[in-house]
C-alpha cells in the first residue's frame, strides 16, 4: 500500500477510537465510563432513565403586593449562558448552605434588577419543586407541583433613576 | 481504486475530485462562519462575563487552569472569525485551514467549559477539523484562482498542476477526507446510540424512555425559556406502542450510522434518516441542532462531483435554450 495511505489508515484508527472510546466505555459499569468532553462526547442526553418525578429548581418573582408576577423568569435574566447553563449553575444550591444560598439570589436579584421587562419584580423567588410531566403536559395541563420548597427569598435592588430635573 | 481491492480500502480511499471536498468546505466552512458571526455576542458573553467558580474546563481547555483575560479571549474570537473566512475563501489554505479550524475548536471548546457541555456543535468542529488539514481548497479557491497566475504561489500550496494550466486529478486524497468525516459521524452517533443501551440496556426501548426525556426536556423549556413545544401536548396522548417504535427506529440509525461509509446510496439513506431524526427531535423536544437540521452535517454524505456531472450531463442541456435553427457550432 501507499506510504501516505498508510499514515490515513493509521490517522483514521486513532480518531475513530478516539472519538469511539467513550461509546465503548459506556457500555460497561458506572466507575469505568468517561467524563462527558467537547468534541469527543459521551452524549450522555437522554440515555439515563428518569424518575417519574422530575425536580426543578428554577426562579420566580414577585411584585410590590407580593403577588406572583413571573412564574418563570427567563435563564438569561439570572444567568449569562443558554437554559442549560443556567440550570446547571443554579443546582447546586439545593446542597448549599443559607449562606451561598443568599449570595446566588442575589446575583440572580442583581441581574433581574437591570432587565426592563421585569420592572414589576421586587422580589425573587428560587423554587425547589417536584413535577410528573404527564400531568403539566397531559389533558388537563395541571401545573401543581407534587412538592415545592422555596429555598431563598431576597429583594431586587435598583439604581434610583438619574437625570433630568426633579 | 482497484476493483479487487478489499471493501475496507474500497470504502476508504475512492477517488474523489477535488471538487467533492471544496463543496464541503464551502458548506461546512461557511455554517461554522455564520454560527460565530450570528452567536458572537452570546459566545462572548458567556465566556467574559459567567463567574470564574463555574468555569470547568473540557477538552483542550482544560490546558487552562483558570478563565482567560476577557480581552484575550475577544482576541482569538475575532481571529478565529477573520481565519473562518480565509478557510470559507480557500485562501492561504495551507496556513488558514489548520489555523482556522484549531482556532473554531478552541473557541468552541471555550464555550462548553463554564459549566454545561452542549452537544449540538461537536460536528460542525469535526468537520472543519478533517477539511482544515486536507486539500479540500485546490478548487472552487481563491487558492486555485491565484495558483494559475503565479507559480511560487502554486508552489506553496502544493498546485503546480493549475500553474500549468491543467486541472488537479480526481485522487483518493480527496476522497479519503470525506470518507472520515462521514465514519467519524457515524461514530458519533453510534455513541449516542451506546450510551442509551448502556445506560438502560433495552428497557430503553421497552419502558418508552423516551418519552420520559422528550417530558423532561420540556419542563425544562417550560421552566427556563418560556415555553415546551406544542407537540409535548400531542406526545402525551399517543398509544403506548408509539415510543418503543420510535425508540427503535433512533436506535437503528445510530448504532448503524458507521456503515454509511459503506456505501454511496446507503450514505443517502443514512442522511435522511438523521436528517429527518434531528427534525423529529426538535418537533417533540425544541431542541435546535441547527448544523443537522440545516442539512450541511450531511454534505459530506453526497459526491458532488457526481451530483454536477449528472446536471451537467443530463439536466442541463434541457434546461438551455436551443440553438436557432441553421446556426453552426464553432
Amino acid at each position: 500500500m501507499d506510504p501516505d495511505k498508510k499514515k490515513a489508515l493509521l490517522i483514521t484508527l486513532l480518531l475513530v477510537a478516539l472519538f469511539a472510546l467513550p461509546g465503548v466505555r459506556n457500555l460497561f459499569p458506572r466507575k469505568y465510563r468517561a467524563r462527558d468532553s467537547f468534541p469527543v462526547s459521551t452524549f450522555p442526553m437522554f440515555s439515563k432513565k428518569r424518575p417519574p418525578e422530575h425536580r426543578m429548581t428554577w426562579v420566580r418573582g414577585r411584585d410590590a403586593g407580593g403577588a406572583v408576577v413571573d412564574h418563570h423568569l427567563r435563564s438569561w435574566a439570572y444567568d449569562a449562558g443558554g437554559m442549560n447553563q443556567a440550570m446547571a449553575h443554579l443546582r447546586p444550591i439545593r446542597k448549599d448552605d443559607a449562606a451561598r444560598r443568599d449570595k446566588m439570589c442575589r446575583r440572580i436579584a442583581e441581574r433581574v434588577g437591570r432587565v426592563s421587562r421585569y420592572q414589576e419584580v421586587v422580589t425573587v423567588e428560587v423554587v425547589d419543586a417536584w413535577y410528573r410531566p404527564e400531568k403539566v403536559f397531559g389533558p388537563d395541563r395541571d401545573e401543581t407541583p407534587e412538592r415545592a420548597e422555596v429555598l431563598v427569598t431576597c429583594a431586587v435592588e435598583r439604581e434610583p433613576e438619574t437625570g433630568g430635573t426633579p | 481504486m482497484s476493483p479487487d481491492a478489499p471493501l475496507w480500502q474500497r470504502a476508504l480511499f475512492p477517488r474523489h475530485a477535488a471538487f467533492n471536498l471544496a463543496v464541503m468546505r464551502l458548506f461546512v466552512g461557511g455554517f461554522a462562519l455564520w454560527h460565530l458571526v450570528t452567536y458572537r455576542y452570546s459566545i462572548i458573553r458567556v465566556c467574559t462575563r459567567t463567574a470564574p467558580e463555574h468555569y470547568r474546563p473540557v477538552g483542550i481547555a482544560s490546558i487552562l487552569p483558570a478563565p482567560l483575560p476577557d480581552e484575550l479571549f475577544v482576541f482569538l474570537f475575532y481571529l478565529s472569525v477573520v481565519v473562518m473566512g480565509a478557510f470559507v475563501l480557500g485562501l492561504g489554505m495551507r496556513l488558514a485551514g489548520p489555523v482556522g479550524a484549531v482556532l473554531l475548536l478552541f473557541v468552541l471548546t471555550y464555550r462548553q467549559s463554564f459549566g454545561f457541555v452542549y452537544h449540538t456543535e461537536n460536528l460542525v468542529v469535526l468537520h472543519a477539523l478533517v477539511l482544515g488539514f486536507s486539500r479540500s481548497a485546490d478548487a472552487l479557491s481563491l487558492d486555485s484562482l491565484l495558483a494559475r497566475r503565479w507559480p511560487a504561489y502554486a508552489r506553496f500550496e502544493g498546485l503546480e498542476r493549475l500553474a500549468e494550466g491543467k486541472t488537479m486529478m480526481p485522487s483518493w486524497r480527496y476522497g479519503w477526507p470525506a470518507q472520515l468525516m462521514v465514519l467519524l459521524t457515524g461514530v458519533t452517533y453510534w455513541v449516542a446510540g451506546a450510551a442509551k443501551l448502556g445506560e438502560s440496556g433495552l428497557a430503553w426501548v421497552t419502558e418508552a424512555h423516551l418519552l420520559d426525556h422528550i417530558g423532561n426536556n420540556a419542563l425544562r423549556y417550560h421552566f427556563f425559556s418560556g415555553g415546551a413545544s406544542s407537540l409535548t401536548l400531542v406526545a402525551y396522548t399517543l398509544p403506548f406502542f408509539v415510543w418503543p417504535m420510535l425508540a427503535v427506529m433512533s436506535l437503528l440509525f445510530e448504532l448503524f450510522a458507521p456503515a454509511a461509509i459503506l456505501d454511496e446510496r446507503l450514505a443517502l439513506v443514512f442522511a435522511v434518516g438523521l436528517f429527518g431524526f434531528h427534525w423529529g427531535v426538535l418537533a417533540l423536544m425544541g431542541i435546535p441542532f441547527l448544523y443537522q437540521l440545516t442539512g450541511v452535517c450531511y454534505v459530506v454524505y453526497i459526491r458532488w462531483d457526481k451530483l454536477a456531472h449528472f446536471v451537467k450531463r443530463k439536466v442541463w442541456p434541457r434546461l438551455r435554450p436551443p440553438r436557432p435553427e441553421g446556426a453552426v457550432s464553432s
